[in-house]
C-alpha cells in the first residue's frame, strides 16, 4: 500500500501539470511580426536581447521567439521608468523617450523617413 | 507507523493532484521566470503583422524603394534600434556614418535609375535602354558594397557586447524578411492584399478599380518575364553572416558571399520597382503620372536624416 501510494505521488504531480498546460494553452501567444523586431530598441536581461510586445517580454531561442509567462521584476522596473512622449514622437528618426534618472536603452521603434 | 503512513499517503496524494499545476515555473537561466514558446505568425502576417502601424508602414516603403546595399544595408539599419550604451554611442555612429559613405555610389547608382524611371512615368514612356543603363551601373555597384564595408562591420563587431551581436542577427533577419514580403515576386496574383506596393499606389495616386485591375494585370504579366531572384541564396548569406557575427572570432572579409547577393538583391528590387512603374505608366492619367513621377524623384533624393548630405 505505502508503495503503491509513494509511486502514485510523482504521477499525480504530472497529471496536475499536465491539467494546468492545458488550461493555459487556451492563450495563444504569438510571436512578434518582423518589422517590429526591425525598428524596437531592445532591453537586455539575461545575456540576451529582450522586446516588449503586445504585453509580453520575448526573446530569440534556437531559431523560435520565446516569452517571459510572468513579467521578471528587473524587466518591470525598467519599464516602470520609460517615459513615453508621445509628442516628441511624431517627427522622424529615432527618438530615445526621456528617462527619469540615469540613461539606459528605450523600447521606441525607429522611423524611417519616407 | 504503518498507521500513520496510511493515513498521510492518501493525503500527500490529494494534494499533489491539487498542486501539480502550481510546481514552480520553467527556470530561466538565472532562475526567476517562466518561459514558454510562442507561436510563429501566419506567413501572411508574419512580415509587418495585423495591422500595419506607422513605423511598419514606414519601414515597408523604405524596402519597396531603396534596395542598393542589400544585406550591407540592413546591417547599417540595425543600429538604428541595437539599443547601445552611452559609451558605446559615438562608436556606434560613426561605423553607421561610415558604412553610409562607402554605400554612396551604389546609392547614385540607385538613384539614377529613379530618376530615369520618374522622367519615363512623366512621359508615359520608360525609356528601357535608359533604364538598362542605370541597372547595370547599379548592379555594379552594390557588387563592391561588401568588400567596402568589411571593415566597418569587424570594426562593429569588436564595438558590441555578444547580447547586442545577437540582437543585430536578429534584426538583420528582421529586415530580410520585411524586404522580402515588399518585394515578393507574387505580389499581382494577391488580389486581396492591403500593403503591397500596388495598394500603395493605389492609395497615393487615387486609383480607380479598373485601373488597379489593368496594373496588377500587366505587372503580373511583366514578372513572369522578369529574371528570378533566389532567396535561398540571400537565405544562406544570412545563416553564414549570423553564425560568424556571433562567435568571437569574426572577419567579414572571410564571408565570400557578400558581393553576389547584394548586387542580386539591388537588381531584384529595382528591377521590380521598375516594372510596376512600366506597367502603371500607360494606366495613369496625366495628373496621376505627374504626382508618381514626383514621389520617384522624392525617393530618388532621400536622405535619412536633415543633417545628411
Amino acid at each position: 500500500m505505502r508503495t503503491a501510494l509513494l509511486l502514485a505521488i510523482p504521477f499525480a504531480l504530472a497529471l496536475g501539470t499536465a491539467h494546468e498546460a492545458r488550461a493555459q494553452a487556451i492563450e495563444v501567444v504569438v510571436e512578434p511580426p518582423a518589422a517590429f523586431i526591425a525598428t524596437a530598441a531592445p532591453e537586455y536581461y539575461e545575456g540576451r536581447p529582450v522586446y516588449w510586445y503586445n504585453n509580453y517580454w520575448y526573446y530569440r531561442d534556437h531559431g523560435r521567439w520565446g516569452y517571459y509567462r510572468s513579467e521578471p521584476v528587473w524587466l518591470r522596473d525598467r519599464r516602470a521608468h520609460w517615459v513615453d512622449r508621445r509628442g516628441e514622437y511624431v517627427r522622424h528618426g529615432y527618438v530615445r523617450p526621456a528617462y527619469r534618472g540615469e540613461w539606459h536603452p528605450a523600447p521606441a521603434r525607429y522611423r524611417y523617413r519616407r | 507507523m504503518k498507521r500513520l503512513i496510511s493515513l498521510i499517503a492518501p493525503m500527500l496524494l490529494a494534494a499533489a493532484i491539487g498542486c501539480g499545476g502550481g510546481a514552480p515555473p520553467a527556470q530561466s537561466p538565472q532562475g526567476s521566470d517562466q518561459t514558454a514558446q510562442a507561436q510563429p505568425a501566419a506567413d501572411n502576417v508574419a512580415a509587418v503583422g495585423e495591422n500595419e502601424d506607422d513605423s511598419t508602414a514606414d519601414l515597408a516603403d523604405h524596402h519597396r524603394h531603396h534596395h542598393h546595399g542589400g544585406f550591407a544595408m540592413f546591417i547599417a539599419m540595425s543600429l538604428d534600434a541595437i539599443g547601445e550604451s552611452p559609451d558605446q554611442h559615438d562608436a556606434i555612429v560613426k561605423i553607421q556614418h561610415d558604412m553610409h559613405a562607402k554605400m554612396q555610389p551604389a546609392k547614385d547608382a540607385e538613384k539614377a535609375v529613379l530618376l530615369a524611371l520618374a522622367d519615363g512615368v512623366a512621359a508615359g514612356q520608360v525609356d528601357q535602354a535608359k533604364i538598362d543603363a542605370a541597372v547595370a551601373q547599379l548592379a555594379t555597384a552594390s557588387a563592391g558594397v561588401h568588400d567596402a564595408v568589411a571593415d566597418s562591420i569587424n570594426a562593429l563587431h569588436k564595438t558590441l557586447t555578444p547580447p547586442q551581436r545577437q540582437a543585430l542577427v536578429d534584426k538583420l533577419e528582421s529586415h530580410l524578411t520585411v524586404w522580402n514580403h515588399a518585394n515578393a515576386p507574387d505580389e499581382p496574383t494577391a488580389k486581396d492584399a492591403h500593403h503591397g506596393h500596388i495598394a500603395q499606389l493605389a492609395h497615393e495616386l487615387q486609383l480607380s478599380p479598373d485601373q488597379v485591375d489593368k496594373i496588377r494585370e500587366s505587372f503580373a504579366s511583366s514578372m513572369t518575364q522578369a529574371p528570378k531572384y533566389d532567396r535561398a541564396e540571400a537565405e544562406a548569406h544570412f545563416q553564414a553572416f549570423a553564425s560568424a557575427f556571433t562567435s568571437e572570432n569574426f572577419d567579414a572579409h572571410a564571408l565570400t558571399t557578400g558581393s553576389a547577393v547584394n548586387s542580386h538583391m539591388a537588381t531584384w528590387g529595382v528591377n521590380r520597382m521598375v516594372r510596376l512603374y512600366e506597367a502603371a505608366a500607360p494606366v495613369l492619367t496625366p495628373d496621376q503620372r505627374a504626382k508618381a513621377a514626383d514621389a520617384l524623384r522624392h525617393h530618388a533624393n532621400y536622405k535619412r536624416s536633415d543633417s545628411e548630405t
